[in-house]
């Protein structure tokens, strides 16, 4: 931040005015003297003027411990060091020290308003803070003062404690509810350590003492200025990050995701069936898309079906066409979804959906790419790459019977499993801002971020939802938002209450006796499987014989209690 | 099956849509249903989720055909409370319009002022 060329060394114009004078007598203790503290806290932002000649001798200890002390305090700045050293045997003056700031863009990105309602202290803190470089507005009343932080004026606020119209903690509340991204030092003429802790925890910045201490409020906001100036750097970092961690349109940089772009990087050249599994809201389709888009057929069509929202001879129609009076309704003669994609790729949403009858159809289409419209006893070639998702367990669906196993065994030759949103919980951070960014360019609303507890909201949540549910949220926040941060306010009302998963999973636990637990969990297979024994033995992992005794111990009990 | 073929669910004004949003109960949901888009603009989606009145719903076009991926949108829902037989119940759509930013609104305000 002190480039060199903040530093001069000049012969002083006579006008020049010595705000720290070196007096004679004190030369021999300068490196312990608070005339070195301040320059060490001022020179960054001051020139350093040699004036007032002294004898070659002393000028040069003066001189010595006071850049040793700069040099000290930047230790960075190598380049002035020796600038300085280099400067110094050829000026042989004392040190004196302009009251001439050479103002950093940091202060200047910093807008900052002053309430207070004694218009003096307005306005000698405007004064001293104009001086040093910040954009700054006072006012005695605090309504201006939230007005101008509404319009987004400010980005500090430096706010009495007491005042007549609205004290310090009403008026940090009001300013917070505004905008979360503001941050308030509050000063009082009663300082006391717990006022100052509680300020601090309801969200003060700071808490200082009145009269003000400029040397540390000047730090405060150059820490101030400078986290500013470093956010809206990692901004443009994690924009650009943001960038690189996109593959064709999905944001992921766990190792889960990572694994699941490498295998579609790897089977998108040569598939010919693939499918993906994963829970809803994950994106299978967006992998779908990609798996296209990297293809060698990209550039043809890519047609997508969700077999879940079609009945069969829906369904049938809008896969495999149709020819005109092959139904009632049916005027005319329409091309199916694999005709239109000929050339391209199919994407089968919900595949695990279609029924018995469909699936045969699917699977000779799988086998042989042909085709037949609905009514029409024409055959005819397709070459389509097939891509299915499910959200089901496609082989628990096989041993229930609810699913073809040929069919089965054709899709899976490639299985790309899509992680479910608690399984990469390191891109939540990353999936908000690519979510935010989307909506604010949606909303047209430029948002600067989510306020801390706001992300620490959503980092907690389960997302049953996945990634469709933290869109949804992000979506539903900007929309409802009025400030430049979105908080947790403004998020959907289950995420503004503690999490309710593990306390809901422990209400209802109870502490069954293990025969009791495996008969609940043998029923559920069991009507899993439409009461198929052989199919429910071989999802539990036990013998048929082993399930049946069960079953009978079972029954004899029920009817035992019930005779009783 | 004939009747089945007629529902016209690619017609001029019925829709394939995917609708997500939280229920009555707060859980999340993902749903398919036709929306139905009337010539007096008014739009409506049959729902078997119990869902609270007045609350936000996203509505993804599922177009069978598309390049691209469509994008969510948010309604305000307006559940009818009657259900048909299959358990779902009419649903009224409203479009959500973002709400605007405090410094959008005062400024305007203070403009207007201006003027007046």
């Amino acid at each position: 931040m002190y480039a060199a060329s903040r530093l001069s060394f000049l012969n002083p114009p006579d006008s020049v005015s010595e705000l720290f004078p070196v007096p004679k007598s004190r030369i021999g203790m300068l490196r312990n003297e608070p005339l070195v503290q301040n320059l060490r806290d001022f020179v960054p932002n001051w020139f350093v003027w040699l004036s007032s000649p002294l004898s070659q001798r002393n000028n040069g200890r003066i001189f010595r411990s006071i850049l040793a002390a700069l040099v000290r305090a930047h230790p960075r700045s190598d380049v002035y060091r020796k600038t300085l050293w280099n400067r110094s045997c050829i000026c042989p003056r004392m040190i004196t020290v302009e009251e001439k700031p050479i103002v950093s863009m940091a202060r200047k990105n910093l807008p900052i308003c002053v309430l207070d309602d004694e218009a003096d202290l307005v306005d000698l803190t405007t004064e001293r803070l104009t001086k040093l470089g910040f954009p700054v507005v006072g006012t005695t009343n605090p309504e201006d003062a939230l007005q101008k932080i509404r319009l987004g004026g400010c980005r500090a606020v430096i706010a009495d404690f007491k005042m007549p119209a609205m004290d310090g903690l009403a008026l940090l509340e009001k300013v917070l509810q505004y905008d979360p991204g503001i941050y308030v030092i509050l000063v009082t003429d009663y300082y006391s350590v717990d006022a100052a802790i509680d300020a601090i925890k309801r969200g003060a910045y700071d808490y200082l003492a009145k009269p003000l201490d400029f040397a540390r409020l000047t730090k405060t906001l150059d820490d101030l200025a400078d986290l500013f100036t470093q956010r809206s750097q990692i901004r443009d970092l994690e924009d650009r990050l943001l960038q690189n961690l996109q593959f064709h349109g999905i944001v992921g940089r766990s190792p889960a995701m990572f694994e699941v772009f490498d295998l579609a990087k790897k089977v998108a050249r040569h598939y010919s069936n693939v499918l993906i599994t994963g829970p809803t809201g994950a994106g299978k389709e967006l992998i779908a898309r990609a798996l296209h888009h990297m293809s060698p057929v990209g550039q043809e069509r890519f047609a997508v079906c969700n077999c879940s929202a079609l009945v069969d001879t829906l369904l049938e129609s809008q896969l495999f066409g149709h020819i005109r009076g092959a139904f009632t309704g049916a005027t005319d003669t329409r091309p199916g979804l694999f005709e239109y994609a000929n050339g391209g790729a199919v994407f089968l949403d919900e595949v695990g959906e279609t029924s018995l009858p469909m699936q045969a159809k699917l699977l000779r289409v799988i086998q042989n790419r042909e085709i037949q419209r609905v009514g029409s006893p024409e055959v005819k070639h397709v070459d389509v790459r097939l891509i299915a998702a499910t959200n089901r367990d496609l082989r628990a669906e096989v041993l229930a019977g609810r699913f073809r196993e040929d069919l089965f065994y054709r899709l899976s030759t490639v299985e790309i499993r899509v992680p479910g949103l608690c399984e990469r919980a390191e891109d939540i951070p990353i999936l908000m801002q690519h979510f935010l960014k989307k909506y604010s360019q949606a909303y047209s609303k430029p948002f600067q971020g989510l306020s801390r507890r706001a992300q620490i909201a959503l980092l907690q949540h389960d997302w049953p939802g996945n990634v469709r549910e933290l869109e949804n949220v992000i979506s539903s926040a900007a929309l409802t938002a009025s400030a430049d941060f979105i908080d947790v306010t403004d998020f959907p009302a289950q995420l503004q209450k503690p999490r309710r998963s593990v306390a809901r999973s422990e209400e209802n636990w109870r502490p069954l006796p293990l025969d009791e637990v495996r008969g609940i969990h043998i029923q559920r297979v069991l009507g899993m499987c439409n009461g198929n024994r052989v199919r429910a033995s071989q999802l539990l992992g036990i013998g048929r014989t082993s399930l049946y005794r069960f079953l009978k111990r079972t029954t004899t009990k029920a009817v035992a209690k019930g005779a009783a | 099956m004939d009747s089945d073929l007629n529902i016209d669910v690619n017609g001029e004004d019925s829709y394939r849509v995917e609708v997500s949003g939280w229920d009555a109960k707060e859980n999340f949901f993902v749903e398919k249903t036709v929306l139905e888009w009337k010539p007096d603009d008014k739009k409506s989606i049959l729902l078997r989720a119990d869902i609270r009145p007045n609350c936000i719903v996203f509505v993804r076009l599922l177009q069978p055909m598309a390049t691209a991926a469509s994008f969510p949108i948010a309604y305000e829902a307006l559940p009818s409370a009657e259900r048909n037989d299959a358990g779902a119940a009419r649903v009224s759509l409203k479009r959500l319009r973002p709400r605007a930013n405090y410094k959008e609104t005062l400024a305007d305000g203070l403009s207007a002022a201006r003027v007046a």
